[in-house]
């Protein structure tokens, strides 16, 4: 017998009788108000350090495009969505260079990007987050490596929180690779209580909230 | 600015450490006694612990919702356990679809031996490792610097205290026993860039951070490999749950082409809908945060047309004597814990002694019950006592682990005669003194015997007077060494009562049942 099988048959040697659905326990969590959603959403990223620009659908690459600007950004990456090269296509002759990423290397990655551009796909306004699916339109490091990473949601993703985008079947299924929820630029406490932004992830993160409703 | 030359913070830094190693192999008592009489230590603990109590105090403030999320939390993990041997299955089944490749270790060596060896496989000779304290548990990066591979340590915290040659003081903020002061010096004493330059001198939180940030990122973007811990391991869809506010955890599970996870098999949940609530509550009780700034969620390594992510992903599942605590039909809601800290943040004996003092990997109350059973009562049966049942952990818990009737019950085992149970603690019994049973003979026989009660209590009202004479001191000073000598009052209770007009027991009862 191997060590899978040794430890198996231990715990099933001493497992109880199943318990009932724990979703069943009675849970008096309040869900917050639908017309609160985008106020908490909002006050919650920026509690969090996150900025929150609001726009509407014509406008927005303007305003990422003033950001980039505001920033100091000279070098882009985009995700390949529809979004993305929308916004490439904006801001393109004002940056150094602004492009859909393709294979690059680490080097490239850590050294030469000023700022990632992702679309969430959910927001939840109990915390404040972003739902970010990657794969191979939504790349993982885009979000992590560059200082700088902007975040495009249209309100009308937005759900009361976390429970109730799983209750209501809305997590990606089957599962993608990796699945991110983003709640504010990357922050440690670690010396001495005191907060510090731009721990390994991004310094800096700017919410684009599409009003779409 | 500081007045030490680099020379002399090294030197300093050097006796610091010679210090640590010297404490860590003294006695329970005298580590605990050492560090009570360290006031920056306690400083630092006394602040850290008010800290993180009214932050978590602050995202709860609604107490009917508090207690009813932990009641879904503590039901929630139950369940989980319940289903433990169906849910490592289901969960190995789901993660090997996905393509990630499971390993089972029944020990810590075992588990270093897995991780050494796909190490191995891959030539992978540089590793960054995110956090996770099941492998300080099975102490990994020991076994693998004897294997000649760098294991570095990359939340701010464990790079910290790795730079120090400490380890963890807390399970969730490693470097809480250190002050800023402390860590300036640490990093302009130890820090190197790649090029071998020491990081300037400041005391700025920010600088510090940063200098830490520049170092790191370099490592990551050339590490062989990422070894990560996990919170919660999703069965149904065989997916990894990481939570984390810094980003090193993305990073080590993202940016090297193999991904190392490791896991204690109790954090199994069946089903995504099981996630959010112990989100919520891991966060909130851990920093007081309504989430952490990540929550990363893994379920495969990196598809065809995907441009980053690890080629390969494992996962070791570490039993290390889970699957003992288990079988224990009073000490199983051990496996409850979902490492959020709440407990020693809210412990006034880990608030005074800090986390080193208890000499193992997890301190506080979740570590008096976990350490024992892990490591043995042998040498870990010290630690139990200290406690003094006041139940603050109990209520802070959320997932309501009875952690003060965990404490008591290890107390027992230590005590009782052993027994030849397999489900008995390793070390059933290794406190047990002939002198100690007597005492609690003796006591049992008075409350339970009203003539032999009344006289002892006549007898040591009367002998009042010796409790000031220096034979009783001595006698009592275990006690009396850190707390004035009690006196005993110069009538009993008794007396007192019959003095006040209450003729029985019996009849002062039926009086104040009257008035009401």
């Amino acid at each position: 017998m191997n060590s899978r099988d040794r430890i198996l048959q231990r715990l099933r040697s001493s497992a109880d009788a199943p318990r009932p659905d724990p979703l069943q326990t009675p849970c008096d969590w309040p869900l917050p108000e639908r017309s609160e959603w985008l106020a908490l959403f909002r006050q919650n990223l920026s509690d969090n350090h996150a900025e929150v620009i609001e726009c509407d659908d014509n406008n927005w690459p303007e305003l990422v495009a003033s950001v980039l600007a505001e920033k100091g950004v000279s070098v882009l990456r985009s995700g390949n969505h529809a979004e993305g090269r929308l916004l490439v296509d904006s801001v393109s002759a004002m940056l150094d260079a602004a492009c859909i990423t393709g294979e690059q290397s680490k080097e490239t990655l850590f050294h030469q990007i000023d700022a990632g551009f992702s679309v969430a796909t959910a927001g939840l306004a109990e915390t404040g987050s972003l739902v970010i699916v990657t794969g191979a339109n939504e790349p993982r490091t885009l979000s992590l490596v560059p200082p700088l990473n902007i975040v495009l949601l249209r309100a009308s993703a937005m759900v009361a929180n976390f429970s109730q985008l799983v209750a209501q079947g809305r997590m990606p299924s089957p599962m993608p690779t990796n699945v991110l929820l983003i709640s504010g630029p990357s922050k440690t406490a670690d010396i001495q209580q005191t907060l510090a932004y731009g721990a390994h992830g991004p310094k800096q993160l700017v919410v684009i909230l599409v009003m779409d409703i | 600015m500081s007045t030490q030359t680099r020379e002399q913070m090294q030197q300093q830094l050097d006796q610091e450490q010679h210090d640590f190693s010297d404490m860590q192999s003294r006695h329970f008592s005298v580590r605990a006694r050492m560090a009570l009489e360290n006031e920056a230590l306690r400083k630092s603990f006394r602040g850290a612990s008010d800290f993180l109590m009214n932050k978590r105090r602050s995202v709860f403030s609604d107490d009917n919702a508090l207690q009813s999320l932990r009641d879904r939390g503590e039901a929630i993990r139950q369940y989980s356990l319940s289903k433990l041997p169906q849910l490592l299955e289901t969960l190995e089944k789901n993660l090997t679809a996905n393509g990630i490749q499971v390993h089972w270790a029944e020990t810590a060596t075992e588990a270093c031996e897995i991780i050494h060896g796909i190490l191995a496989d891959n030539n992978a000779r540089t590793v960054v490792k995110g956090k996770s304290m099941v492998t300080e548990e099975i102490e990994l990066n020991h076994y693998l610097e004897e294997k000649g591979i760098e294991c570095l340590e990359s939340d701010m915290g464990e790079y910290l205290v790795q730079l120090a040659g400490e380890t963890p003081s807390h399970i969730i903020m490693p470097a809480i026993h250190k002050n800023t002061a402390q860590i300036a010096r640490l990093m302009h004493g130890r820090a190197q860039s790649s090029s071998g330059e020491p990081v300037p001198y400041t005391e700025d939180v920010d600088e510090l951070i940063g200098n830490a940030r520049a170092i790191l990122r370099e490592k990551f973007e050339k590490a062989d490999a990422g070894i990560s811990g996990v919170n919660m391991a999703v069965a149904n869809t065989g997916t990894l749950c990481l939570v984390e506010n810094e980003g090193n955890g993305r990073m080590t599970t993202t940016v090297p082409d193999l991904h190392i996870a490791v896991t204690g098999i109790e954090k199994v949940v069946e089903d995504f809908s099981h996630v959010p609530e112990l989100l919520t509550l891991l966060t909130r009780s851990a920093t007081g945060q309504k989430i952490s700034t990540y929550f990363n969620m893994i379920s495969a390594p990196r598809k065809a047309g995907e441009l980053d992510g690890p080629q390969q992903v494992h996962l070791v599942l570490v039993d290390n004597g889970r699957s003992k605590i288990f079988s224990h039909p009073t000490l199983k809601p051990t496996l409850q814990c979902i490492r959020c800290g709440a407990c020693m943040n809210h412990c006034p004996v880990y608030a005074r002694i800090g986390g080193h003092a208890y000499g193992s990997t997890y301190p506080g109350p979740i570590g008096q019950v976990v350490t024992p059973q892990i490591g043995g009562l042998e040498k870990h049966g010290d630690m139990v006592s200290a406690c003094s049942l006041n139940g603050a952990c109990g209520e802070a818990c959320p997932v309501r682990i009875p952690l003060p009737a965990l404490i008591r019950e290890l107390r027992h085992e230590a005590n009782r005669i052993p027994t030849r149970d397999d489900s008995a603690v390793s070390g059933q019994g290794v406190k047990r003194s002939a002198s100690e049973a007597l005492i609690w003979r003796g006591w049992a026989l008075a409350h339970s015997s009203p003539w032999l009660f009344r006289t002892m209590m006549w007898l040591l009202t009367r002998s009042r007077p010796l409790f000031r004479t220096a034979l009783v001191t001595r006698l009592l000073s275990p006690w009396t060494d850190s707390r004035t000598t009690p006196l005993p009052q110069t009538k009993t209770l008794h007396e007192l009562a019959r003095a006040h007009g209450v003729a029985s027991e019996l009849k002062s009862h039926n009086e104040t049942g009257a008035q009401r």
